[in-house]
């Protein structure tokens, strides 16, 4: 099992989402981070924004869902533009549902 | 070295909190956040009116509805509905991972569903900022 932390633009939340959704994957968690990347921010003429809002999605899916998960939210969240966020992958050793307290 | 994540229902961090300290586990840390699982966050599927549980988790999102769950209203087709939860983030050692786990699931399992999920994930480092120790010395 892979957990996939995705960190996209808020504006794409809701289209990410409703297209995990029809792909099959229903099920994550999400939380609303600050972020950087490689250029520090954002400048607006002499304005410059440190740390801008991103959005943190969580799944926790099977090893062969990987690609189909990170190509969904690649394309429903891409603009084009710098700040489109990061997807990362790491390994899960194991899964358990509380309610019947079985592995999934 | 391992980390449980687990996302519980917010009512119960206290509980759990007080079980994972009679384990010897002291360290935490919580997130708060919406999640939703394999109903899509559509609570009125799985609510059992027999329930109490329910009852208060179906109120609770009417007291603090999500920007995303109003989307209803809006351009968007079809709503997204998220639930709030909690996320503790715990990093062990010395104390098994499997032992937390069981903890966690057995103060959080009520039976109904939105109970939560407990995730294992191994840890490559560590290192305690005060003091610089890396590996095992620093969780313990």
């Amino acid at each position: 099992m892979k957990i996939v932390r995705a960190i996209i633009r808020p504006e794409k939340e809701d289209d990410v989402v409703l297209a995990l959704e029809g792909a099959g994957f229903p099920a994550m968690t999400k939380a609303h981070v600050f972020g950087r990347g490689k250029q520090k921010g954002l400048q607006v003429g002499p304005i410059h924004y440190d740390l801008l809002p991103k959005v943190l999605l969580l799944l926790v899916v099977n090893d062969e869902d990987v690609e189909r998960i990170m190509s969904v939210i690649a394309d429903n969240s891409k603009t084009g533009f710098i700040g489109d966020g990061k997807i990362f992958i790491s390994d899960v050793e194991r899964a358990y549902t509380v309610r019947t307290g079985e592995g999934l | 070295m391992k980390e449980i994540m687990a996302v519980i229902r917010q009512s119960k961090v206290k509980e759990t909190m007080e079980a994972l300290a009679s384990l010897g586990v002291t360290s935490v840390t919580i997130h708060s956040l919406n999640g939703r699982g394999r109903q899509g966050g559509n609570i009125m599927e799985c609510v059992d009116p027999l329930m109490d549980v329910n009852v208060e988790y179906v109120s609770k999102i009417y007291k603090f509805p999500t920007p995303s769950s109003m989307a209803g209203a809006s351009t968007l087709t079809k709503p997204v509905f998220w639930v709030p939860k909690s996320l503790l983030d715990i990093v062990v050692s010395e104390v098994p991972a499997e032992k937390v786990a069981e903890a966690i699931m057995s103060v959080n399992r009520s039976g109904a569903k939105g109970d939560g999920k407990v995730f294992v994930l191994p840890i490559a480092d560590a290192m305690r900022i005060r003091t610089g120790e890396r590996g095992d010395a620093a969780i313990v």
